[in-house]
């Protein structure tokens, strides 16, 4: 039945086993914000839409569903990849990157880091996650991380376009604890930045 | 002697066999069937399916026998279930006025549209243990043929709606979904959809009460039962690849809709406003209990002082369910030897430190 | 840290009619979904669409709910009660795991992947390899203080933690010290004030800069809340009158342990108590290294469990 569906729409297939791949998705989401900055692997979907890395098609598989929102910027929106959301999630599309729960991202740089919902004041778990497409985790330019879950400082050198992201970053944490939080993803790795972390320019 | 207490895999395991035995009771008794339990225990049925949240007669009666009669317990296992079952979605909203009723009744008015109609009912019963009953194997009872009602039974609430003088209950075109406490928590202030989800299935006894406590005083309440109307109501499903309403079944329901005097305030002209009821199966007692709480708590929007319990919305929507507080209630039988070891080092600390001051105060004089 | 996916969905239904840890994928990912804000805000009490439990709430339904959510098929789970694997409610979780998700279970703290626990800490330092999970009665701190959820709410958004303060002011006041023994609220991340949980004061502590994930589940309350791996965690007190551990004269009676927390035990009706750990698997391991409490003898004689004298 899958196959023929498959077949008929173009559609790309989800998890092979999703009660236990999507535990370990989600071990891997859970285990990259505790530890901000280090990178996790999540498991690998063979044909993810066009143009996502693997680790983000499977944590929106992992994370969405009718209950939450998705906003999708231009690059991430094609038939193929909404079609992929509405088959294995059913997650509703929000118009507005403001009133969604997630916010998928293939361009961090043409994206307005103001526009992401921050939560209120007595529920500021009311709050958008972004997930966030990046060329490559490592060889980019050198951040610094400190905060809950981190010993002492982390080094993170995601690579592809996030100087937006870094100059929203101080802003967001100003509304600590309101926020958004993100994930970084490229190929089958994932690294978590939740809004608790402070970022600094790492300098040599 | 100390006798070591080592709970365990065994200890679990003999337990749940004593239940089992305990359960069957002397084999020589003949096994009570499922069936037995929802033919001729139906009030229990009732209660247990509204509490559990769960309309299915046969699941009830197996919680009830599986729990020996013990109906928080049996609530407590049909709510269970529910909430491993796949949810489809939300039906239309049941129209109690298109109604198949069995039993409609209103003291607000000695007759109206559609009469009144007794139906099955204890209120007349002269309260005597019937000794027939305790043979078995009588002739079954039969019960006169009702005479057809009419077909038209227009809810006592709308005729008085009609000449503007209750209050209309219309849905809030701001609303969107309803609120569903079966997967969402509840959060203060409440919706009306979230109070009337929540004593809905909340806890029969704890609703009488506070019910009743309105009626001696503790909550200002001038409730006329404008009408209780029980019988069999159509369940429609719109599926989304459908775009219309199916009917899916049929369920049957008491409702009860309070009328309570209103001296207007907050720009509201005096009129009458309601407090509303609805159970599953014939559950008289629990709507009328859950109507006169509904009306107490709609005091902070209609302007009212709120100075007693049944008023104070936290108050009654926290502790009405009865699977949240036997749980919490019955957890105190868990050890707690560690938090009780930390009040014992203190305990006697502070006793030590008393003593050392009075012995020093004694030397002193 | 993945585990390679090997099964399949073979456990799907380990129980014939029930989900793979029993809950659907559905309530799963709203878990899931609140565990990731919770871990982002540390020491936020976020609500959840708790369900109903095949157990008793208030007997660990809010626990089982986030280690459902969180365990795969590769971890070993660890269950203890009270500090204890062998206590009957311990039993009784640990076997529903085994039931609903066929993982490797263990009573060793250093075997574990995950831990649940009800009002213990285990004395083992635990590892960024672990994570410890909390049953949570009460996760309001203010609770007592201010029963409405309206107003605990509003302070915990304006952090106007005045009301705490001079509840335990007033316990100094009045007794010259602070007479929380349990429970004893902390500050996360220097911003929430949380509940720890009824674990006694002594394993406070241990919160501060723990290397595990620590998340907390209240399953009748309908709360999850989370501190992450080093996080900073105080124990609220003033200068004059610091936070401190409880403290035990004697070693433990059966491996002779000090610095930990202990049991008291009755032995007879004559007034004969001893003191003995309230880890049992740190009890355990200590006696089979060759530890001997000063008590080990009259406890094997009495056939306490752990002795020498234990049957089982």
């Amino acid at each position: 039945m899958a196959a023929v569906i498959q077949d008929a729409a173009g559609l790309r297939a989800g998890f092979g086993a999703p009660v236990l791949e999507s535990q370990a998705c989600f071990s891997a989401l859970m285990r990259a914000l505790a530890f901000p900055g280090r990178v996790t692997q999540a498991p690998t979907l063979a044909e993810p839409p066009d143009g996502w890395p693997s680790a983000l098609a499977a944590a929106a598989l992992t994370l969405l569903d009718a209950d939450t929102p998705v906003w999708l910027d231009e690059n991430a929106r094609s038939p193929g990849a909404e079609a992929f959301l509405r088959f294995h999630t059913g997650a509703p599309f929000a118009a507005k990157a403001g009133a969604a729960r997630f916010a998928i991202l293939l361009d961090p740089r043409s994206a307005d880091f103001t526009d992401f919902d921050i939560g209120t004041d007595q529920y500021p778990d009311r709050s958008a996650t972004v997930l966030i497409a990046v060329d490559a985790l490592a060889g980019g330019p050198r951040s610094v991380l400190e905060g809950p879950g981190i010993k002492t400082s982390q080094q993170i050198a995601p690579k592809g376009g996030l100087s937006g992201l870094w100059e929203a970053w101080p802003r967001n944490r100003a509304l600590y604890p309101l926020g958004f939080d993100a994930f970084l993803f490229a190929g089958d790795g994932v690294i978590g930045l939740p809004r608790s972390v402070k970022r600094t320019d790492q300098r040599d | 002697m100390y006798v070591a207490t080592k709970g365990g895999e065994a200890a679990i395991d003999n337990t749940h066999a004593l239940i089992a035995e305990e359960r069957r009771g002397d084999p020589a008794v003949p096994e009570l069937g499922v069936d037995q339990v929802r033919q001729q225990l139906g009030r229990a049925v009732d209660r247990v399916m509204t509490e559990g949240a769960l309309y299915d007669p046969a699941l009830a009666a197996l919680a009830i026998k599986q729990a020996q009669g013990d109906l928080v317990e049996a609530i407590f296992l049909l709510r269970a279930f529910r909430t491993t079952l796949p949810r489809f979605g939300a039906a239309e909203p049941i129209d109690t006025g298109a109604m198949t009723i069995r039993r409609r009744i209103s003291a607000t008015f000695k007759d109206l549209p559609g009469g009144q109609v007794l139906g099955p009912t204890y209120d007349y019963t002269h309260r005597l243990l019937d000794f027939a009953l305790a043979a078995t194997g009588g002739a079954a009872a039969e019960a006169p043929e009702a005479a057809p009602t009419d077909a038209s039974m227009p809810r006592v609430t709308d005729l008085l709606g009609a000449e503007g003088l209750l209050q209309p209950e219309l849905p809030n075109p701001d609303q969107g979904e309803p609120f569903d406490l079966g997967r969402e928590p509840m959060s203060f202030p409440a919706n009306r959809d979230q109070r009337l989800q929540n004593l809905f299935r909340g806890d029969e006894g704890f609703l009488l009460a506070l019910g009743y406590a309105t009626q001696r005083g503790y909550g200002r309440n001038h409730p006329f039962a404008g009408e209780i109307r029980m019988g069999l109501v159509e369940v429609e499903f719109t599926p989304e690849e459908l775009g219309f309403p199916i009917a899916i079944g049929e369920i049957e329901v008491t409702e009860c809709q309070m009328i309570n005097q209103f001296q207007g305030a907050k720009g509201l002209k005096p009129m009458f406003t309601r407090g509303y009821g609805l159970a599953f199966g014939q559950s008289e007692r629990k709507t009328m209990g859950m109507a006169l709480v509904d009306r107490a708590l709609r005091a902070g929007e209609l302007g009212e002082d709120r100075d007693h319990p049944p008023q104070d919305e936290e108050f009654v929507l926290s502790h009405s369910d009865n699977v949240e507080a036997s749980g919490f209630v019955s957890h105190l039988k868990l050890p707690h030897y560690v938090d009780f070891q930390s009040e014992l080092v203190m305990l006697r600390g502070m006793r030590a430190d008393a003593e050392r001051i009075h012995a020093r105060q004694e030397a002193a004089e | 840290m993945t585990a390679p996916i090997t099964a399949g969905d073979a456990f799907h239904s380990i129980d014939g009619s029930y989900n793979f840890a029993y809950l659907d994928e559905q309530t799963k990912r709203m878990i899931r979904r609140t565990l990731l804000k919770a871990i982002a805000i540390p020491g936020y009490q976020a609500p959840f669409g708790g369900r109903e439990m095949p157990m008793a709430y208030g007997w660990g339904t809010g626990g089982i709910q986030v280690t459902a959510s969180i365990i795969g098929v590769d971890d070993c789970l660890k269950v203890i009660d009270q500090g204890a694997d062998d206590t009957t409610n311990a039993v009784s979780i640990r076997r529903f795991f085994k039931r609903v998700a066929g993982v490797a279970v263990t009573e060793a703290t250093a075997e574990a992947t995950i831990i649940q626990t009800r009002h213990r800490i285990p004395e083992a330092p635990l590892t960024e390899d672990q994570i410890i999970v909390y049953q949570v009665p009460q996760p309001e701190p203010l609770r007592k203080l201010e029963p409405r959820e309206a107003e605990t709410r509003k302070m915990h958004a304006y952090s106007e933690y005045g009301l705490m303060h001079v509840k335990l002011y007033e316990d100094i006041a009045r007794h010259g010290e602070i007479t929380t023994t349990y429970d004893y609220p902390v500050e996360v991340n220097a911003r929430h004030v949380m509940a720890p949980s009824p674990i006694p004061k002594f394993d406070n502590p241990k919160m501060q800069m723990m290397p595990a994930l620590q998340l907390f589940g209240a399953g009748r309350e309908k709360r999850i809340y989370a501190i992450p791996p080093y996080t900073q965690v105080r124990s609220l007190d003033f200068d004059d009158h610091p936070f401190a551990v409880q403290t035990f004269d004697t070693p433990c009676g059966l491996c002779d342990a000090t610095g930990v927390f202990l049991d008291e035990v009755i032995l007879d009706d004559k007034g004969d108590h001893m003191f003995v750990c309230s880890d049992s698997d740190h009890c355990k391991g200590r006696r089979q290294a060759g530890h001997v409490g000063p008590r080990a003898a009259a406890a094997a004689r009495l056939g306490f469990p752990g002795s020498a004298g234990d049957g089982a």
